[in-house]
């Protein structure tokens, strides 16, 4: 979810870093405000019944075994 | 496992991308002349609840200093909802939850500021010490309809030392409105 960047610079960094997923626009901040951002990153997960099980407050590095731990941790909670 | 099977469980939402902070622009942060007075029409009760609503922050959740002050702001939101209802004892409690959660923010961000960037570009009105002390003018009336003018009296002379505090750092034409309302509340003594 990016906040201020322009959407072209969005599609560089999308092609530089061969994003896979989607990004979305939030303009004027109000998804941001809504879930009380205010660092980034901050990553939230969300399970199938729209609740936010867990959130990360710095930037997370995917591949480390804290961060398999914690997905694997939470998929199985809400198995 | 793999990310298809991960993201059919659960979402993943990332707000801002390290990688890109250097391809935008920063905004210049906002300053204002030293005595600078910001009128009711800038910064007002209003502004400060619109920034803050969202996701209810619940004390055993919360976590970080900006997660105390939008669970303070969200308690006082509603703490004047009950007050203007007259529900006196329910309000006390919401106001007073207000104010745990702000001098929980206080212990590490102790100066108001007019504007508080949070993130680039981004601004939140951050006067922790101005709400606590617009709290405690309404805990006093709270007090006073149940009875309780001990704590009234109490919470006059805490709610000016908060208001001198934030007086300090910012000043707003709010502040002098509370401090009017102080003052009232002495003369009723």
């Amino acid at each position: 979810m990016a906040t201020k960047e322009k959407e072209k610079d969005l599609k560089k960094y999308k092609d530089e870093y061969k994003v896979s997923s989607p990004i979305l626009i939030d303009e004027n901040a109000s998804a941001a405000n809504a879930y009380g951002v205010w660092n980034r990153p901050e990553t939230f997960f969300i399970n199938r019944e729209g609740k936010i099980i867990a959130r990360a407050l710095r930037e997370i590095d995917w591949t480390s075994n804290n961060m398999k731990d914690l997905i694997q941790y939470l998929l199985k909670e809400k198995k | 496992m793999d990310l298809k099977e991960i993201l059919v469980l659960i979402s993943i939402l990332i707000f801002g991308f390290s990688g890109m902070r250097c391809a935008t622009s920063k905004e210049e942060s906002k300053t204002f002349p030293k005595n600078y007075v910001h009128p009711l029409t800038e910064i007002n009760l209003e502004k400060v609840f619109s920034e803050n609503r969202g996701l209810k922050i619940l004390e055993e959740n919360a976590t970080k200093v900006h997660d105390y002050y939008r669970g303070g702001v969200q308690d006082k939101e509603e703490g004047e909802r009950l007050l203007k209802e007259s529900r006196w004892e329910e309000a006390r409690k919401h106001f007073e939850k207000s104010n745990r959660f702000l001098r929980v923010v206080l212990k590490y961000l102790p100066e108001d500021e007019a504007y508080r960037t949070v993130y680039e570009g981004q601004t939140v009105i951050f006067l922790p010490n101005l709400l606590i002390a617009d709290n405690t003018l309404k805990l006093v009336s709270v007090y006073r309809n149940l009875k309780n003018l001990d704590m009234a009296t109490q919470a006059i002379a805490e709610g000016q030392r908060y208001l001198a505090e934030s007086q300090k750092s910012v000043k707003t034409e709010w502040a002098v409105q509370i401090k009017k309302g102080f003052e009232e509340e002495l003369a009723r003594k």
